[in-house]
Formats: C-alpha cells, sequence, structure tokens
C-alpha cells in the first residue's frame, strides 16, 4: 500500500476525510507519546507537576480516539470504502483504542508515582525502580518505532518491536521476582502496600508495550493486508520482508 | 549599414544573378533563365527552411544548419545564443548545487515544507536530530514531529517565536519556523541541551547560594543589633552602623537574587489573577513619599478602574523598582511623573524623572544584573543592581517588555505596556 493511494479517490470529499483521519491518529499518537516522556521525566526527577501533567493529557487523549470514532463513522456510512481504505478505517479504530489503553496504564503508573512523591518518598529508591524505568523507556521507543512505521507505511521495524516486548516480557518476570523476595522480608504494612503498588505499576508499563506491540501488528495489516497476529516468530518475519 | 544576414544574401543574390546573366547571354533564353533563377531562388529558401528546422529539432546528428545566404547568419546567431542559455544554466546549476550542498552542511536542521506542510526537501542534520528520513519528502511534517506543543505552534501561524521541545527523552531543541519564498515555511531545528543544562546549572547555584548566605547573615545582623543596644565604648558607634547598614543591604540583594530565581524557574506561575493597579499604585505613593524625603516631586496620573490581569505581588514589586529608581537618580527637588492609562493598543505605565539620563550604549545592557552605569555612584543610592534584571523577567511573564527612553542631562522615562487582551475596565466612571 502506498501512501500515494489516499489522493486517488473520484471523491475528493473521501480524500479529504481519509487524510485527516490519519492526521488525527498521528495527533493523537503525539499526545500519547508527550505523555510518556513526561511520565519518564517525572519518575526521573521526582517532579509533581509533570505526573500531573501526564495524568491531564489523558482526557485528550480520550477526546482524540472519540474524533477519531467519529471520522471512523463519518466514512464508513457516507463513502463505503473497500480494500486499504478499509483497513486503514479498521485500523485507526484499532490503533486508537490502543493509544487510548496505553494512556489509561500511563494515568496508572503516574498516580503511583505522585503518591509516592507526595509521601514524601523519592520515586528512584522504590523497589524494583529499575525495571519500571526499564519498561518505561522501552515503551516510550516502541509506540515511537510504531507510529513512525504507521506514518510512513513501512513495516520494516515491526520485527524489532516484537522482539522488544518479548524482552519486556522478561523484564516484567525479573521485576515481579524482585518484588516478591522483597515482599517475603517486608515487615510492615506500608512496605507491603508500597511493594503492591510498585507491582501494579511495572504491570502496567508492560501492559503500554503490548499495546506498542498491538499497534505495530495493525500497521502491518494496515500495509500488507494480512493479519499478522496469530503468526509464528519465523512465519511473520517471511511475510514482512517480502516485498 | 547593412546587416550581415542582408549582405550574405544580396552576395548569394548577386553572385547568381552574375551566373544567370552569362548564361542568358550564351545561350540567349533571357526570359527561361529569369524563371528559372525566381524558381531556385524561392527553391533555395524553402530547402533552407527545412534544413533549419531539421536542425534546431535537433532529432538527428547529421543535420547541419545551411551553410549560405540570410539561413546561415541566422542559424549562427541562433546557435550563438543557446550556447550563452547553456553556459547560463550550467552556471545557475553550479550555484543551485553549491547552494545546496552548503544547506546539507548547516549544524541545525532545516526542513523546508510547503503551505500544506508536506516536506520539500530536509537536510542532513535533520536526519540525525528530527529523526526524520530521505524518504520522507513529500510527506507531511506532522506525521513525524507529533509534539502536541509543536503541533500547535504550526498551526497558529504565529511564528514571531521559537519554540523548544525534547525529542528523545532527552535532547532539547529550539524549533522556529520562518516564512520564506512565497507559501513555503523553513523549519530550523537546533540542539540547545548543552545551553539548556548550563543555564539551568546557573539557575539552580544562584538558588542554592543565596539560600545558603542568608542563614548566617541573619545571625551576624541579630548580634549587630544586640551590640548596637548594648553599653559600648562610643568610639563603636560609626563602625556598628555601617556593619548593620551593610548586612541590611546585602540581605536585599539576596532577597532579590532569591526572588529572581524563582521567577526564573516559573515557580511564580501562579495564577493570573485580577490586578488593582489603581491601588497599587496609591500604596505606593504612600511608601515612597517617605523616601522621597529630599523634596522631590512627585506628579501621580492614575485612569481610575483601570485593572489588569497579571500576578499582583510581581506587578508590585515591578512597579515599585521603577519608581524607586526615578527617585533615586534624580537630584533634590526634581520633578517625578508617574502615568497608568489606556489607550487603543493597551494599557501602559511609565514613570518619568528628570534625572541623569542614561546614555544610549547602555540602555540595551540595564537589565543585566549588577550592570551599573557609574560603578561609583550607584553603591552610594544603594540599589541592589538586581532591580530591572527582575523588572524584566516579571514583564516577561505578562507578554510584556520594558521599555526605556532617556537622553543624559534631561531625565528618563521608563514604562511597559500591556496587551488590550489582559486589560480589564473597571466602572469608567469612578
Amino acid at each position: 500500500m502506498n501512501r500515494d493511494e489516499f489522493n486517488k479517490h473520484i471523491s475528493e470529499q473521501m480524500n479529504r476525510n481519509i487524510e485527516a483521519l490519519f492526521n488525527e491518529v498521528l495527533e493523537m499518537g503525539g499526545l500519547v507519546e508527550q505523555q510518556l516522556a513526561d511520565l519518564n521525566r517525572a519518575l526521573e526527577s521526582n517532579d509533581v507537576e509533570l505526573a500531573k501533567d501526564a495524568i491531564k493529557q489523558d482526557e485528550n487523549i480520550n477526546r482524540g480516539e472519540m474524533e477519531i470514532d467519529r471520522l471512523c463513522s463519518t466514512v464508513l456510512a457516507r463513502q463505503q470504502p473497500t480494500a486499504s481504505d478499509l483497513r486503514l478505517i479498521v485500523m485507526a479504530i484499532r490503533i486508537a483504542m490502543d493509544l487510548e489503553r496505553m494512556g489509561d496504564e500511563a494515568v496508572k503508573i503516574a498516580k503511583m508515582a505522585l503518591e509516592q512523591c507526595t509521601i514524601g518518598g523519592d520515586c528512584t529508591t522504590m523497589p524494583a525502580y529499575n525495571f519500571l524505568r526499564q519498561l518505561m523507556l522501552a515503551s516510550s521507543q516502541m509506540i515511537k518505532t510504531a507510529l513512525n512505521g504507521f506514518s510512513r507505511l513501512d513495516t520494516s521495524d515491526v520485527m524489532s518491536i516484537y522482539h522488544e516486548e518479548e524482552r519486556m516480557d522478561e523484564v516484567l518476570n525479573q521485576a515481579v521476582e524482585s518484588i516478591k523476595s522483597e515482599l517475603l522480608v517486608s515487615d510492615s504494612a506500608d512496605k507491603v502496600d508500597l511493594q503492591l503498588r510498585m507491582l501494579m505499576a511495572v504491570r502496567a508499563a508492560e501492559r503500554i508495550t503490548d499495546h506498542a506491540l498491538n499497534i505495530g501488528e495493525s500497521v502491518a495489516y494496515l500495509v500488507k493486508g494480512q493479519d499478522i497476529r496469530n503468526l509464528d516468530e519465523e512465519a511473520m518475519a517471511k511475510l514482512l520482508s517480502q516485498k | 549599414m547593412l546587416s550581415s544576414g542582408i549582405k550574405r544574401e544580396l552576395t548569394w543574390v548577386i553572385g547568381a544573378l552574375w551566373l544567370a546573366f552569362g548564361f542568358a547571354w550564351l545561350t540567349g533564353w533571357w526570359y527561361l533563365t529569369s524563371a528559372g533563377f525566381v524558381v531556385l531562388y524561392i527553391g533555395r529558401h524553402l530547402w533552407s527552411v527545412r534544413r533549419f528546422e531539421k536542425w534546431i529539432q535537433g532529432t538527428s546528428i547529421d543535420a547541419h544548419p545551411p551553410l549560405t545566404g540570410l539561413w546561415s547568419e541566422v542559424s549562427y546567431q541562433v546557435s550563438k545564443k543557446q550556447r550563452a542559455l547553456e553556459k547560463h544554466a550550467d552556471l545557475n546549476f553550479y550555484k543551485s548545487e553549491q547552494f545546496k550542498a552548503a544547506s546539507m552542511l548547516l549544524p541545525s536542521a532545516v526542513v523546508s515544507i510547503d503551505q500544506n506542510h508536506y516536506i520539500e526537501w530536509l537536510n542532513e542534520p535533520a536526519t540525525r536530530m528530527l529523526g526524520l528520513l530521505r524518504q520522507d519528502v513529500g510527506r507531511r511534517i506532522e506525521a513525524i514531529l507529533r509534539q502536541p506543543d509543536f503541533l500547535e505552534y504550526l498551526k497558529s501561524g504565529d511564528y514571531r517565536r521559537a519554540i523548544t521541545l525534547t525529542l528523545d527523552q532527552s535532547r532539547i531543541f529550539e524549533v522556529k519556523i520562518i516564512n520564506y519564498f512565497e507559501n513555503h515555511r523553513l523549519l530550523i531545528a537546533t540542539d540547545i541541551t548543552e545551553l539548556y543544562q548550563l543555564a539551568q546549572i546557573r539557575r539552580d547555584f544562584v538558588a542554592n547560594a543565596s539560600h545558603e548566605l542568608r542563614t548566617p547573615l541573619t545571625v551576624l545582623h541579630g548580634y549587630l543589633e544586640l551590640l548596637t543596644d548594648m553599653p559600648h565604648d562610643p568610639q563603636w558607634d560609626t563602625p556598628l552602623e555601617h556593619m548593620s547598614n551593610q548586612t541590611v543591604r546585602m540581605r536585599a540583594i539576596i532577597e532579590d537574587l532569591l526572588t529572581l530565581s524563582s521567577i526564573e524557574a516559573g515557580s511564580i506561575n501562579a495564577k493570573q489573577e485580577e490586578v488593582d493597579v489603581p491601588k497599587i499604585l496609591e500604596q505606593l505613593k504612600a511608601e515612597v513619599d517617605q523616601l522621597a524625603s529630599a523634596g522631590h516631586k512627585l506628579k501621580f496620573e492614575i485612569t481610575p478602574g483601570l485593572m489588569i490581569k497579571g500576578m499582583p505581588e510581581p506587578l508590585k514589586s515591578v512597579f515599585m523598582n521603577l519608581l524607586s529608581n526615578a527617585i533615586r537618580y534624580s537630584p533634590d527637588g526634581g520633578e517625578v511623573s508617574v502615568r497608568w492609562y489606556v489607550d487603543d493598543e493597551g494599557a501602559h505605565f511609565s514613570v518619568s524623572d528628570q534625572g541623569l539620563g542614561i546614555s544610549p550604549e547602555h540602555i540595551p545592557r540595564l537589565t543585566e544584573r549588577f550592570y551599573r552605569v557609574d560603578k561609583d555612584r550607584s553603591r552610594v543610592t544603594g540599589g541592589t543592581g538586581l532591580g530591572l534584571a527582575i523588572v524584566k523577567h516579571v514583564l516577561d511573564k505578562h507578554d510584556s517588555h520594558l521599555e526605556v527612553s532617556s537622553m543624559p542631562g534631561v531625565g528618563s522615562t521608563f514604562g511597559c505596556s500591556f496587551a488590550l487582551n489582559r486589560v480589564i475596565q473597571g466602572q469608567k466612571d469612578a
């Protein structure tokens, strides 16, 4: 599929709608990227304001999803698109959903960080902080790669997202192990509380990477016209490398 | 004079006529020869036109231009002109290549976009710094630079200011868009990470250092007061007074430094609320009346009920600083007039004095920290050297700036303006 195809419809209105939809998805993606970047900086420097910004950003992201849904149903109702246009619309809905879920997970982490900061603690001293950081940085990078792939209709980086996601599953396991061992030796309710909150946060961060991979898969479907979700790694790599 | 084309043509015609005349004289076929001459002449022209056309089309290499008469001259001129054009085109091509090479080597990222934000060309640093690819030419810039701040800037259409963007987690860029060449825009991004960090370090240092200095100073000042009140040898009166004056001054400087760093750090990004400027000025008038005991004439011209949206405390310090400067730098008995009024452009505040005035070369540097126009004088008059720096930063937060006009020996006017959208006009008749 080629980007130019958007401008090849006989209906001028359809060109415009499709183009607007495409841009809206990317704009919403930008909001999520910004949210994750704010959250990363907040975790790094215990910045309460940035964590609050990240939570506030969620409203805009939700509004973005609504706008995409509206645009999609408009195009579906008025122009009955087929083939690549239809794929774009279905995938736009899916990507918007993934982005919105990412925003929600990010809010969970931000709330945890906020709580930790206001108690007077330092995020960097939390148990399994390094794992959380690793997960967050990876998710920032993965969503950026996935969205760049979407904007360029290029699937060459989908495999790297896939591998990164597998690596992050591993990181999550390690994080859970480390929290578990801390839980065994913790003696106060406060500490247990903190461990549990952290467990939720790393879980949320791992979910973000899952959603990033989902977006990558959506892009692959959009470009190649084939679902890669149920393929094993080898078949996926083969399909993606096909011209 | 005859042109060379006509000359060539005439040479041929006369030559051919001689031949025809000789032929007719020998044979006696006069009519036939003249008819033949006319046919030959026209035929030769038509044939030349055909050859010329073939040559100018340039489809076959064998085509040569006509060699005699008018047409040879025309071909010669055309080819001469063509060569000149080619040379010119070569030169232009060379120049544009040179320009392209130069733009590739600029240290800043440069991206040219058209009115619909489609990328037209970009240079090498743009790929490195902004993560664009060569293939992105023809795509929209929003597809790659998705930062909400950038999108807002791009859509706003107001490119007078640059924005700072954080990309890739840690690099900070200053991004500016410039309109150029009809509807095209140039996006220029410069990596300012180091500068930004340096400024951050400086800010932190000043804030921390001032904070640390404040505690020992308080102790010092406390004991000095105690010593003054205790019975002591009268010969210590003057030193004690001097010492306590200097600690007061030092404390003022530190307070100002702390104010400055808190403004810079943005922590006074407090809510913008209604500021009752006339009321503030009334208060200041009372305070200043005591300060101006040396017989300054104060004139206040204030529009009642003219309020603006802003931060009350910082604005008060702006007005106070400007007013106390005016009094400090005017001679005894000088007139200081304060105006607060509104017109079509917005609300204006100004303080004029009849003091020494400032020579033009100093004016741009006035808001620098500890900048002194006259090194000896200012210490005596007792400013902290930070007043105008504070003024500058506070006005920045109100989208305003300090306006200074001054004539050495005549006086100075310091002022600032606030845009109409900040102006709240209460009871006009009050």
